[in-house]
């Protein structure tokens, strides 16, 4: 158990020494990426990823994986902004761009954990029911609103920090005490060392899938009415692809596939890396296309990475038994 | 009411199949028009870049890069065809294809990535890399000697009928009588035994990622041979609909089970299903939440199969 703290304290000081290179690379390779303004709008992309990609660190800590988050972002966008739209208050408004999340959520658990579908397809096939609800609900068109409080979700700031950084932070202290200090959080663990085993131990597992997956779609409509205040509008297409960042965070972050290991401190590193990378890149002058191209490459890279590492570590340790 | 619900579970597809028709025969002018224009021109094109998907799913993959090999080989071999180099350019595409397939195989086999993932993440890159490539212009203007392909058509039947019936004898012959073809199917079975009694599995799989590769490069090819247009966009919901095909069809996601002859009868069920919803005016908008309900519906449907199996004497 010592050692595995300490490999993954390694782990964790070797992530950030990376984003440190990339970092002092950016800043002086890309013209303008050094300076508070663009810095705090960094910080501001990192946390709405990091955000999405929390929900996404205890689904995948459990052995699953979530596809749909992307299109929960759009749906939980036009949601928001269709009801806006109809003169709905702020709050109902806002509470029906979760319940949104919620209930794709709650779908998703129920075809995955009480089911048994297989977690790929069932996510991927609720993604394009998600993507398609958003695209149907706003019948392919922009929907923009008027809501100042919108606007200040995506863009106010309190003593010159972005709104989303105050809020993101306080849910993030909330997610890393879930995840590690409270019995639900060890279930998340324990079920992703080994189902079997949990479930034989009097773990009711299809409550914390239904659980977890409801938090991550709620997580995810949060990131995705963060989008839709920055640009105080709601788009069918705000999160597309997003998923697939959001999985990448959390892989470079250092919490593999097969579940039970890593946290969220490493998926909030991982965040930084691809933000980084993200805003250096068209800081750098690439166009949209290079950076969609560029940016898939360094995902795929690091997914490669990580299954190698740990099939690496896997051979080493059935080495170790003897087997 | 045992017999009932096993019926209705071993010939759902014909049933599902039957239903659509009736609905969307019923509110059509000239329902035979309708299917023969469903046969001929729409399902052949659906038909041959899900066989690419049946295959991987076969193997206990599935290969989500089909609409973006489609593209970039396509938009690639464009280049080649629109200055009348049309067999360099056919030639070149399918090249192309068998790479990208190559690729996926060697990611999913020597990398060890998730099949859903690698191929999940191949479509953005190879996406991107499309859109790089035409920097948002389109080819078009085909000469006649390559539009043939697709839009003619011998003894009264189209071309695409021909190319996907073709296909389709070549892949069941290969998949049912080679020891290749059995090959893929035990490895989708138990990989591990398969192994250990000498089947070279990395071998398998990388070789069904290619041919679905080139598949998916083919249809594309007749996509733009139909539309005489190449563009970045091509194929964006092709490995969607090609997996709600596959499923429908029967074709399990445990792999070993299933095969092509199952896909025809999923995308046909695909094809009417979207042709019924357009005839009855439901907007082209709902496509994406249906492929979703598909799978999602007939991933159920095969669950309720496998576990009542016994109870209900299948």
């Amino acid at each position: 158990m010592k050692s595995n703290k300490y490999s993954r304290y390694r782990e964790i000081t070797g992530l950030l020494a990376g984003v440190a290179v990339l970092f002092v690379f950016m800043s002086f390779a890309a013209e303008g990426f050094f300076g508070w303004y663009n810095l705090h709008n960094v910080l501001k992309d990192l946390l709405i990823l990091m955000v999405v990609a929390s929900g996404m660190t205890l689904v995948i800590l459990l052995g699953k994986i979530d596809m749909s988050a992307g299109s929960v972002m759009s749906l939980a966008s036009i949601v928001t902004t269709l009801l806006l739209s109809y003169g709905i208050n702020i709050v109902f408004a806002l509470l029906g761009g979760l319940l949104a999340g919620a209930i794709i959520g709650l779908l998703n658990g129920y075809l995955v954990g009480v089911l048994n579908l297989n977690h790929f397809v069932a996510t991927f096939a609720t993604m394009s029911i998600a993507k398609g609800l958003a695209l149907v609900a706003c019948n392919g068109d922009i929907i923009s609103s008027d809501s100042d409080v919108l606007l200040f979700i995506g863009t106010g700031k309190i003593f010159g920090l972005f709104f989303i950084v105050w809020f993101s932070a306080i849910l993030l202290i909330i997610m890393f005490f879930l995840s590690t200090k409270t019995k639900f959080g060890y279930k998340i663990y324990s079920i992703g060392g080994s189902e079997q085993v949990a479930r034989l131990s009097g773990i009711k597992t299809a409550n914390v899938y239904l659980v977890t997956y409801v938090i991550a779609g709620v997580l995810a409509a949060v990131g995705g009415i963060f989008m839709a205040g920055k640009a105080n509008s709601g788009n069918a297409t705000i999160g597309d692809g997003y998923e697939f960042s959001v999985i990448a965070t959390v892989l470079i972050g250092g919490t593999p596939f097969e579940g039970g290991k890593g946290g969220l401190l490493g998926t909030l590193i991982g965040a930084m890396f691809l933000a980084i990378l993200k805003n250096g890149l068209s800081m750098l002058g690439f166009t949209p296309a290079w950076q969609y191209a560029l940016i898939g490459l360094a995902i795929l890279i690091a997914i490669v990475g990580d299954v190698s590492i740990n099939e690496r570590r896997k051979a080493e340790e059935k080495r170790r038994v003897g087997l | 009411m045992k017999r009932i619900v096993g019926f209705a579970l071993n010939y759902y597809k014909i049933i599902l199949l039957l239903a659509i028709l009736a609905v969307s025969s019923s509110v059509t002018q000239d329902p035979l028009q309708n299917i023969k224009n469903m046969i001929m021109i729409q399902a052949p094109f659906v038909m041959i870049y899900s066989f690419g998907m049946t295959l991987a799913v076969i193997t206990g993959g599935l290969d989500l890069s089909l609409g973006s090999i489609a593209a970039f080989s396509t938009c690639a071999a464009a280049f080649l065809i629109i200055k009348d180099q049309i067999f360099i350019g056919i030639a070149a595409c399918l090249l192309i294809g068998a790479g990208l397939g190559l690729l996926n195989g060697l990611l999913i086999t020597k990398a060890k990535v998730n099949p859903f993932i690698a191929t999940y993440g191949m479509d953005w890159v190879i996406r991107g890399a499309v859109y790089i490539m035409m920097g948002g212009a389109m080819i078009y203007h085909f000469s006649s000697d390559f539009k043939i392909i697709a839009d003619g058509s011998f003894l009264g039947i189209s071309n695409l009928v021909y190319i996907a019936l073709a296909i389709l004898a070549i892949l069941m012959f290969v998949f049912q009588k080679t020891v290749f073809g059995r090959n893929v199917y035990s490895t989708g079975a138990n990989i591990k035994v398969s192994r250990l009694t000498g089947v070279n599995t990395d071998l398998v799989i990388v070789v069904v990622y290619m041919i679905s590769g080139v598949l998916a490069s083919t249809s594309g090819l007749l996509y733009v041979a139909r539309l005489d247009c190449a563009e970045a966009f091509l194929g964006k919901n092709f490995g969607l609909q090609a997996l709600a095909a596959t499923l429908i069809g029967g074709t399990s996601l445990q792999g070993g089970k299933g095969g092509v002859g199952n896909t025809v009868i999923g995308v046909l069920i695909m094809v009417f299903l979207m042709n019924c919803l357009n005839v009855l005016k439901v907007s082209t908008l709902w496509q994406d939440a249906v492929f979703g309900l598909v799978i999602v519906v007939s991933a159920l449907l095969e669950m309720a199969k496998q576990r009542y199996a016994n109870y209900l004497q299948l």
